[in-house]
């Protein structure tokens, strides 16, 4: 049941130095670019069930069966 | 030198000076309370949350509290909050005649209560919050939210000028020690803040359901109980701001309110949820009974005082099951204790208080009840406001939790962690294909 989501929320880490926890749908509204520079920019945890865990997991797992909004 | 116009009773500023360290004794308590409360990993952090909380609120309303709480206020400003006193100038405003203690002792017994409802917020967002952004909401509680509410319902008690001018104060709210004016307003800003923070990680499953983790501190939380429980003689037995014959009553009321706080919670864990594990909620209870008789203890009866207890505990065990199926994550029990046996407490006070003093408010009991409500709304709506925008503001340019690694693994302000992984980078271009493919399955998905 678990593996049917890829990840369940996102920690954002914010410019004044905290993090932010939000949903994977929070997550997904924002637009393809702004997550990418969420990535890249190593701002972004993803967490599935309370774990943090790879973006590869994270991403891949969603790939296989989607991401449930 | 304090210019002091009355009668001053050294016994009167002795018995001040030592309710006052007792109530700085709840700093202790609320410390301990908290540490046992969460897991090992967070209790350095805790701790230090409730020293710095405690160093924020010296600062704080020393130089802007003080003088929004109890300084002059007039119709420029609706008398919603004092315009003078600020800046360490405690003695601007002039003592009313017969209050006894003087303005510095006055100040620091009310400095201690600013910083008491300050602590209650720490507990509430244990395990997850930001250091500094607990900091900073630290200052906004007992600069801005508390004193300004105080003003209402406190700030003209002392001063002539002010007298039948304050928002609450004025229509008969009563509010003896602080049900509302202390541990409502720490509550209302925990619900807040536990909203807007979020849960702890892992504290809700995949399909919503609670996660219990072993409490193993809980010996440390009876040890702060039992401090509070001190405290409480000071914080109650002291706001009569002069040791005369009423106090001892009022000791005695709020020990039997925590007494029975502690048989309500017990009797309704044990027979009427039949669940195990009654070691948290028991101390809860006693905390949420000390709570409730706070508002009422200098009217009402011990009997009255029994009641009040015993369904403040009950109130407060059904109130932590009612926040765990509503998702609030709130370790402590902060919420339950301080917020909903503080709106009861402050309602008992129309309903068991006596009738010859209530006669001396709002007139009757019917009325004073309509008053007490409306007190506890009107307090309610100004602290969700307030703490609503400042956790707002923090959340949307600082950040309100600490990450998930320093979660998963606890944390210090030292920096002391554990090195954290790393993961091999992606490319923009992989990542730009694994989410682009992810928006695909979610498409099909949806269609």
């Amino acid at each position: 049941m678990r593996k049917e989501k890829g990840f369940d929320h996102v920690s954002v880490l914010m410019p004044g130095g905290a993090h932010n926890l939000i949903t994977a749908e929070e997550f997904l509204s924002k637009s393809i670019n702004e997550r990418i520079e969420l990535v890249l920019q190593g701002r972004v945890e993803f967490i599935l069930d309370g774990n943090v865990i790879p973006i590869k997991e994270a991403l891949g797992a969603a790939k296989k069966s989607g991401i449930q909004s | 030198m304090e210019t002091i116009i009355g009668n001053i009773d050294k016994a009167d500023i002795v018995w001040i000076l030592v309710a006052a360290a007792l109530v700085f004794v709840m700093q202790f308590g609320f410390l301990c309370l908290e540490v046992g409360y969460v897991r090992p990993k967070a209790a350095t952090i805790t701790a230090l949350k409730n020293v710095v909380d405690w160093l924020i609120c010296v600062i704080c309303f020393s130089f802007v509290g003080w003088g929004i709480m109890f300084g002059h206020s007039d119709a420029h400003n609706f008398n919603l909050f004092g315009l003078d006193g600020f800046n360490l100038q405690y003695n601007t405003q002039t003592l009313k005649q017969g209050l006894p203690i003087g303005i510095t002792t006055h100040f620091l017994f009310e400095l201690v209560f600013a910083g008491t409802a300050a602590t209650i917020v720490s507990g509430a967002l244990a395990e997850r919050a930001s250091f500094y952004a607990y900091m900073c909401f630290s200052a906004v509680i007992t600069a801005i939210i508390y004193p300004i509410a105080g003003h209402w319902i406190w700030g003209g008690s002392f001063f002539p000028s002010n007298t039948s001018h304050m928002l609450l104060a004025k229509h008969g709210f009563i509010d003896f020690a602080g049900s509302t004016m202390v541990h409502s307003i720490g509550g209302w800003c925990s619900l807040v803040g536990v909203m807007i923070t979020g849960a702890r990680l892992g504290r809700f499953g995949p399909q919503g359901e609670v996660r219990y983790w072993p409490v193993t501190g809980i010996h440390f939380s009876a040890l702060g109980l039992l401090l509070l429980w001190f405290a409480w003689w000071g914080f109650n037995g002291g706001s009569v701001l002069r040791i005369n014959g009423s106090v001892g009553q009022i000791i005695i009321n709020t020990n039997l309110g925590g007494a029975f706080g502690g048989v309500g919670a017990l009797l309704y864990r044990n027979f009427f949820e039949k669940r195990e594990g009654i070691s948290g909620a028991f101390l809860n209870g006693i905390l949420g009974g000390l709570v409730a008789i706070t508002a009422s203890c200098f009217m009402v009866n011990s009997y009255s005082s029994v009641a009040i207890g015993f369904i403040a505990g009950i109130i407060c065990t059904a109130g932590s099951d009612l926040l765990l199926k509503l998702k609030l994550d709130d370790p402590v029990g902060a919420i339950p204790a301080h917020l909903f046996c503080g709106i009861w407490g402050t309602l008992c006070v129309a309903i068991f208080g006596k009738y010859e003093i209530i006669q001396q408010y709002a007139g009757d009991r019917l009325t004073q009840f309509f008053v007490q409500i409306v007190g506890i709304i009107v307090v309610g709506i100004w602290c969700v406001l307030i703490s609503g925008l400042a956790f707002y503001i923090l959340k949307r340019w600082v950040g309100l939790r600490v990450s998930p690694y320093e979660e998963m693994h606890g944390y210090d302000i030292a920096g002391v962690l554990p090195i954290k992984p790393t993961e091999p980078a992606l490319t923009r271009e992989e990542l730009r294909a694994l989410f682009e493919k992810n928006e695909d399955e979610v498409g099909k998905r949806k269609k």
